[in-house]
């Protein structure tokens, strides 16, 4: 079958210095991959390729057999792709209501289903973005990706900087979206976090591809995890 | 001379009317740097360009009104061509390019003004509805200087709503504070930039027109509002409407005071009033951005 999203073999540069040196990965649409990797592996410049706000110089993605070269990072976000990203990135002029319309399009996830499934966010609807404690910026960040109704969801460590508490909502959430079907690759650095979500699982070293397969698989692989994830 | 009371309100309405033009002048030029990180130091050369259409057309038409409609829908379309067929070449080359380009374009307007039009100052007259005086406060005060003044409360209030309590403008604050971020939620912040761009030369425009009967049209009339402008967004912060608000209302009663209390040093005051605000406030009093969230 093919996949929902494919990338394949893309080369990315950030001014001069080439950051992937060919990345490939798929994701079947209901399916939750994680990309793993340490710090400048080039797991987030991953996701930023392919929204195209660091546009690949080579390689393809496609996506729901779409070719995405020569879009706009908008006209991605419009193909059905929606980007969460590391430290959530809310609007601080914006309430956060506002945050949600702007991005509100297409049908299923409508704001108020979404003040349904995230009371926390829904009792502070009319505050500022700027106001928001990290656990609720990550909340709102979700919600406002899910409000776009998108196919695929890239998520940019989610858990990054909150508390254990607020990690586990966060988990619980996501398991949520999982089971509803909805396809999302994930970045994430807290290991227990990603073979909690994910069904496969993408390595990541030095802007190329380590390993990949079944998450369960990359448990027992140590060599793998000892040589490129440090766990 | 400021304990005659008489006095004392005549400067504070001479300074609330240069107020609101540099206000009318300064969102424009605060919103599209705050969006695009454009600084186009040319915003000036369209209020100019806009005050001559207005001269030309109050002169062949004898409608001050007909100008008033005119000329800034005029000046916002020249705006928005001279930035897609020039300006916007050099948005990915930083600020001094953006320099370098709209300077070229101040003294190309310059010229072309002064080859259509001569060198010599041309007036507008105050169209007859708005001859003569009001009182207000006791005090008799031209009609046509209140009527600026209303206009830009009147263009204060529009724009409040617009850009806080709707959706086009929460689109709008969206893009200044992370235009990136808007990209990825499927937002293009290019249209919304070109309605911003062209909305800031019709504010460019329109203060152009009602300046004109009161300061006279003449080439260098952009130069010498500009730099004020920039002081403006300076100090109020890049990218917000309050700020824009503050600050014209800062520079245009320094300006007015500065020219009564130090009639050696008037600029003194404004640079002072800069300098201070920039000390406590360096982002300016403000700005949009009140953190930055995105990494």
């Amino acid at each position: 079958m093919e996949p929902l999203l494919r990338v394949d073999d893309i080369q990315t540069y950030l001014g001069e210095s080439h950051i992937l040196q060919g990345v490939s990965l798929e994701a079947q649409a209901g399916e939750v991959v994680a990309l793993l990797g340490r710090n400048g592996a080039g797991k987030t410049t991953t996701l930023r390729s392919i929204m195209r706000i660091t546009p690949p110089r080579g390689g393809k993605v496609m996506f729901d057999g779409q070719d995405l070269a020569g879009l706009k990072t908008h006209a991605v976000a419009r193909a059905g792709i929606a980007f969460v990203q590391e430290q959530r990135a809310i609007f601080p002029s914006l309430t956060v209501e506002e945050n949600l319309i702007i991005a509100q399009r297409g049908e299923g996830w409508t704001m108020e289903r979404v003040f349904d499934e995230f009371p926390r966010v829904a009792a502070r609807r009319r505050n500022g973005g700027a106001q928001l404690s990290g656990g609720e910026q990550q909340m709102l960040a979700i919600a406002r990706a899910l409000v776009a109704n998108p196919r695929l969801i890239l998520l940019d460590e989610p858990s990054e900087g909150l508390a254990p508490i607020i990690v586990e909502q966060i988990l619980e959430l996501l398991l949520k979206l999982k089971a509803t079907g909805l396809t999302m690759v994930l970045v994430e650095q807290s290991f227990a976090l990603a073979m909690a979500l994910a069904d496969r699982a993408v390595v990541l070293g030095k802007g190329r591809v380590r390993w990949s397969g079944a998450a369960q698989e990359l448990r027992a692989a140590d060599d793998i995890r000892h040589a490129w994830l440090g766990v | 001379m400021l304990s005659d009371p008489t006095f004392l309100i005549e400067q504070i309405l001479n300074s609330l009317q240069f107020s609101m033009l540099l206000f009318l002048l300064a969102i424009g030029l605060s919103v599209v740097f705050g969006m695009m990180d454009y600084l186009n130091l040319s915003h000036g050369t369209i209020y100019m360009l806009s005050a001559y259409l207005a001269y030309s057309i109050a002169g062949i038409s004898g409608s001050y009104w007909l100008a008033l409609l005119c000329a800034p829908v005029a000046a916002a379309l020249i705006g928005v061509s001279l930035y897609y067929l020039l300006l916007q070449r050099v948005t990915q080359h930083g600020h001094l390019a953006q320099v370098l380009l709209t300077v070229g374009v101040i003294y190309f307007g310059t010229e072309m003004l002064r080859i259509l039009y001569g060198d010599l100052p041309k007036g507008v007259p105050v169209p007859a509805a708005l001859e003569g005086v009001a009182r207000v406060l006791g005090v008799a005060y031209p009609k046509y200087r209140l009527f600026i003044i209303s206009v830009g409360l009147v263009t204060m209030g529009v724009l409040y709503v617009v850009l806080e309590r709707t959706r086009l403008g929460a689109l709008v604050r969206a893009g200044v504070d992370d235009r990136v971020t808007a990209e990825t939620m499927g937002i293009d912040i290019a249209k919304v930039f070109a309605g911003v761009f062209a909305i800031g030369a019709y504010l460019a425009g329109l203060a152009g027109v009602i300046a004109a009967p009161v300061f006279g049209v003449y080439t260098g009339m952009d130069v010498s509002v500009i730099i004020l402008v920039l002081i403006v967004v300076v100090i109020g912060g890049l990218g917000s409407l309050a700020g824009a608000i503050v600050g014209s209302f800062l520079i245009g009663f320094a300006d007015t005071f500065g020219k009564i209390l130090l009639p050696e040093f008037a600029m003194v005051m404004i640079y002072l009033v800069m300098a201070l605000a920039l000390v406590f406030r360096p982002s300016g009093l403000m700005p949009a951005r009140r953190f930055m969230a995105q990494g």
